[in-house]
Order: structure tokens, then C-alpha cells, then sequence
């Protein structure tokens, strides 16, 4: 209960600050309290309701939630796939681990430019860049599931007659299974990521095109006022992530020691 | 994974060979957009222009020490300061549960979008690419500390508290060392994470580095710019994590750190 009056006196000291800094003797003087710079929490509220009054905000939370979830599934499917595939082939592995490893320590942001000229600036790259996040994310944690299944289970699959084709129904998905769903909510929340990040890149849609827009019009109130609503959606994304990711499949929690 | 037979090591060099000169080979006479991809008979030319530097643009090597620069900076200042306050915080509960939200909603907040308030309060220079490096590296050390400092041996703890010792002497004595193999364990990703800080601070159009020179290529129609500073980002970016990984084996046994988790998500 304390810590909820704390919590509630914190927050408003913040948003008195936010709104009235500026009037702060010498203080106030500081750029971190311009309202031209940072706007102030009326102001980002009016600006707010005047963008969902004209329609656009809810369209551009609808794009960016689109692209999210989209490239989530689009990532899984591809890293779940790719991960189940090289486990079973040592030769594709062994040749394709420093390539996979080289991809996934290049900044991902690179790939940015060249989605934006390739597939333009409509939801397609942002769901290319959201999934190619998820991709790695998905692919390391179920290839490390796989690598790490008891040595006992894949011989008890062989003694009881099962062949190859045994093994990665009865062993390896489930397994994978378990640990993709163990690396949900680190994939929404990264799926999140690029997703906006695309957009900010360039975006006819979305909440990072959102923030161009305030940015090129010097409107610090659609700027904040996107942060605020980023901060809010990135919060909701991560809870049913983590929603999801512990409560689907609830057998998982045997298999992956999660 | 039940094969028996290994492939031998040589079988797999030639073919991971063979996929390199395909991919030179198709980049070089491939139907590729050359306006996109450019060819690598290009580049070598127009990184030799690029390095003495054309165009009124600063020298490659400049641009190149400014983004290594920032990410460097940028790594120390917010691993510093993570650390720091994710030692304070764990010491002290009521402020931590208090702000516990707010640092979580801030948290939640893709990095990028710091970029344009950051920009107006700092400009286009040096500063901001160091202040949103840093602001990134921050959080996911500040993080990773905040837990291994919470979760400090509760034993040792109360072995400080039994013999008189202060809150002081418990974040000192205790907490301190809890974090440093936290702060080891998670610096490849915060270096990759700062070198996207100063990219993303780049983004819109810094004078200088390398983040600058590929979103500013199609402007200035020198699309070959955009793949030397992309390539050039892969390597640092490969190069920054090699090293950091050495420095974490280094001291991996000294500080008894366990494996990495797996999925080690990067920007």
C-alpha cells in the first residue's frame, strides 16, 4: 500500500516537473525543460486526442501491431524450422553455424536501408525486419534445446524400434516446442523493436512514422506523445508475451527445466 | 543427431568456401540491381576515394573512429552508471519498488524512439550518439546488474548485518561483487547494443560516421556507400563481440560465470 502512494507521489512529482520546469529560476533554463523540446503532459495529451479524434492514431497502433504480430509468426516459423532442420543434418550445420553466427553479430539495423529501397515503405519490411529479429532469437534457443536432450531419451526412442523419423516427432519437437515458447516474450518484445524501427526508418504507417511526422512538423507533443503511447503498447506486448509464453503448452515445463 | 559419421573438417571448409566465392561471384556477374548492391569491382575503388575522403565528406578513417569512438564511450558511461544504480537499487528496496514501474515502462520504449528528442536536446553531433549509445548500454546492464545484485547470496547478506555492518558495507562488501560477473556476462550484448545506440543516433543525417554514410548513400547518390558503411558495421560489430567474448573467457573462470543463455538476441 506505501509503495503505491510512493509510486503515485513519484509520478506526479515527474509530471509536475514535465509541466511546469520551465518556470523553475536558472533551473528552468535547461533544455531538458523546454516545452519546445520535450512539450508538456497537457500538451501531449491534447495532441494526443486531437490525432485519434482525426482517425490516424488508432490506424497507425493498428499498423504497428499488425506488422508486430506478423513478423512474430513469420520469425518462429523460420527460426523453429531452420533450427529443426540443422539439428538433423550435422554436414548443414557444421557448414552453416559461422555463417548464422557472422548474421547474428552484424547489426540487424544495416539491413534497414535496403529493405526500405527493396520492399518500400509499406507493412512488408517492417514484418521482414520484425522477423529477422525472431529469426535468431528462436533459432538458438531451440537448436540449444535439441543439442541438450538426454543422451538416455534418444536411446530409449532406439530401443523401443524407433527409427530417425521417431526421434524428431516424439523428441526433438516437443523440445522445440518447449523452447520457443520459453523464448516468446524476448521474440515479441524484439519483434516490437524492429518493427518500429523500420518504420522510424521509413514508414507510411505505424507509430515510428507517426514520430517523423511530429519530429519533421517540430511538434514535440506527437513526439512524446508517441513515446508515451510506445511505452504503453511495448508494456501490454511484453505481458501477454509473457502470458502466453507461460502458459501455452503447459507440459513444457518438464521438458525444458523452464 | 544420432548420425554416427562426421563430415570431415575439410569437407565442410571446401563447401562454406564454395558458398563464399558463390555469393562473390554472384554479387560480382549476378542480375543484381547494381544501384542497390553495387559490385565489388566498384567498392574497392570507391573505398580508397572514401578513405581519403570526397565529396566534402570526412574521411572513411574518421568516419570510422567517430562511430568506434562513440560505441566505446558510450559503453563505458552507461556500464558505469548501470552499474552503479543497479547496486544502489538493490540495496535500497523502497525506492526500487517505487520506481519499479517507470523503469519497466521506460524499458518497454523501443530504443529509437529516443532518437529525435535526444537529437533536439543534444543536436546532431558527437554528444548525442554518445548519450543514446550510453542510454541503451544503461538499460541492459542496469538491468542485469539490478538482478544479480538483488539475488545477492542472502547468506553473506546477513553475515554483514550480523556483524554491524551497514548498508554501505553490504553494497560494498557483498552486492558489488554479485554484479561484476553480471556486468562480464552480458558485455557482448552491450556493446552490440551501443554500437546500434550511435547508429540510431546517426540515422538522422549526423555529419559524421558511419550510420551517416548509409542512410545518407541514396541521398547523394552513391549507393556503394551504402554497402562499404554496412560491411564495415559488420565487421566492427563481429570484431567489438569477438573481443568482448575473449574478455569474458578471460575472466569467465575467475568469476565462476555459468554458460550464456542461449538466444542471445542482437540488434
Amino acid at each position: 500500500m506505501k509503495i503505491w502512494i510512493a509510486r503515485i507521489l513519484f509520478a506526479a512529482a515527474v509530471l509536475a516537473l514535465w509541466e511546469w520546469g520551465s518556470r523553475i529560476p536558472l533551473l528552468g533554463q535547461l533544455p531538458i525543460f523546454d516545452p519546445f523540446i520535450v512539450s508538456t503532459p497537457s500538451g501531449v495529451a491534447r495532441q494526443l486526442v486531437k490525432l485519434y479524434g482525426q482517425s490516424r492514431l488508432a490506424m497507425h497502433v493498428g499498423y504497428t501491431l499488425l506488422a508486430t504480430v506478423l513478423g512474430l509468426i513469420a520469425g518462429l516459423l523460420t527460426g523453429f524450422g531452420a533450427a529443426l532442420l540443422l539439428a538433423n543434418s550435422t554436414l548443414m550445420r557444421r557448414v552453416l553455424d559461422p555463417f548464422i553466427g557472422t548474421a547474428n553479430a552484424i547489426p540487424r539495423i544495416v539491413l534497414a536501408p535496403y529493405l526500405l529501397i527493396a520492399l518500400g515503405i509499406g507493412i512488408e519490411p517492417r514484418i521482414v525486419m520484425a522477423a529477422s529479429f525472431v529469426f535468431f532469437i528462436v533459432y538458438f534457443n531451440v537448436m540449444h534445446g535439441i543439442s541438450t536432450i538426454d543422451r538416455a531419451r534418444i536411446d530409449h526412442v532406439a530401443v523401443l524400434g524407433g527409427g530417425h523419423r521417431h526421434e524428431i516427432l516424439d523428441l526433438q519437437i516437443p523440445v522445440a516446442l518447449a523452447w520457443t515458447m520459453r523464448a516468446f516474450p524476448q521474440s515479441v518484445a524484439y519483434a516490437f523493436v524492429g518493427t518500429v524501427f523500420q518504420e522510424f526508418v521509413g514508414g507510411n504507417s505505424g507509430l515510428g512514422s507517426v514520430m517523423i511526422y511530429g519530429l519533421n512538423e517540430l511538434n514535440a507533443a506527437t513526439v512524446m506523445g508517441t513515446i508515451v503511447l510506445l511505452a504503453v503498447l511495448g508494456l501490454v506486448l511484453l505481458a501477454i508475451g509473457e502470458f502466453i509464453g507461460a502458459r501455452a503448452l503447459p507440459w513444457r515445463a518438464e521438458i525444458a527445466n523452464a | 543427431m544420432a548420425s554416427p559419421r562426421q563430415p570431415s573438417g575439410l569437407t565442410v571448409a571446401a563447401i562454406q568456401i564454395a558458398i563464399i566465392l558463390a555469393i562473390l561471384a554472384l554479387w560480382q556477374f549476378g542480375p543484381i540491381d547494381e544501384m542497390l548492391w553495387s559490385r565489388p569491382s566498384l567498392v574497392f575503388p570507391r573505398v580508397a576515394a572514401l578513405w581519403q575522403g570526397v565529396e566534402g565528406l570526412p574521411p572513411l578513417s574518421r568516419q570510422i573512429g567517430d562511430t568506434v569512438l562513440a560505441t566505446f564511450v558510450g559503453l563505458a558511461g552507461g556500464s558505469a552508471l548501470g552499474f552503479v544504480l543497479g547496486v544502489a537499487l538493490a540495496e535500497f528496496t523502497t525506492i526500487r519498488l517505487t520506481l519499479a514501474p517507470f523503469l519497466a515502462a521506460a524499458n518497454a520504449v523501443p530504443r529509437v524512439a529516443w532518437v529525435p528528442t535526444l537529437t533536439l536536446l543534444f543536436g546532431f553531433g558527437f554528444i548525442t550518439k554518445i548519450v543514446m549509445s550510453g542510454l541503451i548500454v544503461f538499460l541492459v546492464v542496469f538491468f542485469n546488474v539490478l538482478d544479480a545484485a538483488v539475488h545477492a547470496p542472502p547468506a553473506l547478506l546477513d553475515g554483514v548485518r550480523a556483524l554491524g555492518g551497514s548498508y554501505w558495507h553490504r553494497m560494498r562488501d557483498v552486492r558489488i561483487w554479485s554484479s561484476i560477473g553480471a556486468v562480464i556476462a552480458s558485455l557482448p550484448n552491450a556493446i552490440a547494443f551501443a554500437l546500434v545506440g550511435v547508429v540510431f543516433a546517426e540515422s538522422l543525417n549526423a555529419e559524421s560516421g558511419l550510420g551517416a554514410l548509409m542512410f545518407n548513400a541514396m541521398q547523394r547518390g552513391h549507393p556503394d556507400d551504402l554497402i562499404i558503411s554496412a560491411l564495415a558495421l559488420g565487421i566492427i560489430g563481429l570484431v567489438l563481440i569477438a573481443i568482448t567474448r575473449g574478455l569474458q573467457r578471460a575472466f569467465a573462470h575467475r568469476l565462476m560465470l555459468g554458460d550464456a543463455t542461449p538466444g542471445g538476441a542482437r540488434p
